[in-house]
């Protein structure tokens, strides 16, 4: 934020309270995806809130030390990434595209003592990656217009 | 438990009413903010509460609890942002007189 309206409540809460509170919440609603109303857009959209919110209050230095501009491009590359795997993924053993039935998920049931199907494992690939995808390219968006990626 | 819920919303969306009300009815910025900051913060409050008296000690009024968290925090900040972005560009207050 500009160095006229700065405020050190502001600091405080956005630092202490408002960020981590969003960035829990925003993956609460990620993993939550495929069983209740949430998904990949939405968290994504809740965790761009977070970032951008760094970038309001606690200004662009501070938010281009945390999450670089080149870094975001490489985010949503890498989640784009994401979802073509778990749409090949299926591909490769046997099924249709997206067709998540062939999944393997003995192992990570095993690891994490839950039964989780393979189609709901399939959902949470493919919402891992719509997830970084929108978030990434939300605050992009953002830098670009408000023309913080000389920095 | 069910009726404390009731009177605590239906005080809520009092404090609300008289939010709007001084929206409306104060003559400049800085006293229109603070009825909204004041009053809208122990609307939403008292609202939220009742909510939660009526829900019951579940999962969900846990997440209507951090609702309440979240709003009694916020709301007071962006009145304070706001009225010091104000202060600082020159938005003069209102004294008597000045019409409005």
């Amino acid at each position: 934020m500009n160095d006229r309206y700065d405020s050190v409540i502001l600091h405080f809460v956005a630092r202490v309270v408002m960020i981590p509170l969003i960035v829990v919440f925003g993956i609460y609603v990620l993993l939550h995806g495929e069983l209740s109303p949430g998904g990949g857009f939405q968290a994504g959209a809740i965790v761009a809130a977070a970032l951008l919110l760094v970038r309001l209050a606690l200004g662009n230095r501070q938010a281009a030390l945390q999450i670089p501009q080149g870094l975001l491009i490489w985010l949503a590359c890498i989640g784009l990434g994401i979802y073509m795997f778990g749409g090949i993924l299926p591909l490769i053993l046997g099924a249709n595209f997206l067709d998540y039935a062939p999944i393997p998920v003995e192992w990570y049931n095993k690891f994490a003592g839950e039964d989780r199907t393979p189609r709901a494992m399939g959902i949470l690939i493919i919402e891992v990656g719509v997830f970084l995808g929108v978030a990434s390219v939300l605050v992009l968006i953002y830098d670009l217009i408000a023309g913080s990626s000389r920095q | 438990m069910s009726i404390a819920g009731t009177v605590l919303i239906a005080l809520g969306l009092a404090f609300m009413v008289i939010t709007a009300l001084g929206m409306i009815r104060l003559p400049d910025f800085y006293s229109r903010v603070h009825a909204v900051s004041k009053s809208e913060t122990l609307g939403i409050t008292l609202v939220l509460f009742g909510l939660i008296l009526h829900e019951g000690a579940t999962m969900v009024s846990l997440k209507i609890g951090l609702i309440l968290v979240f709003v009694a925090v916020a709301n007071p900040v962006g009145a304070h942002l706001l009225t010091r972005a104000a202060l600082r560009t020159g938005q003069m207050p209102w004294r008597r007189g000045d019409g409005g």
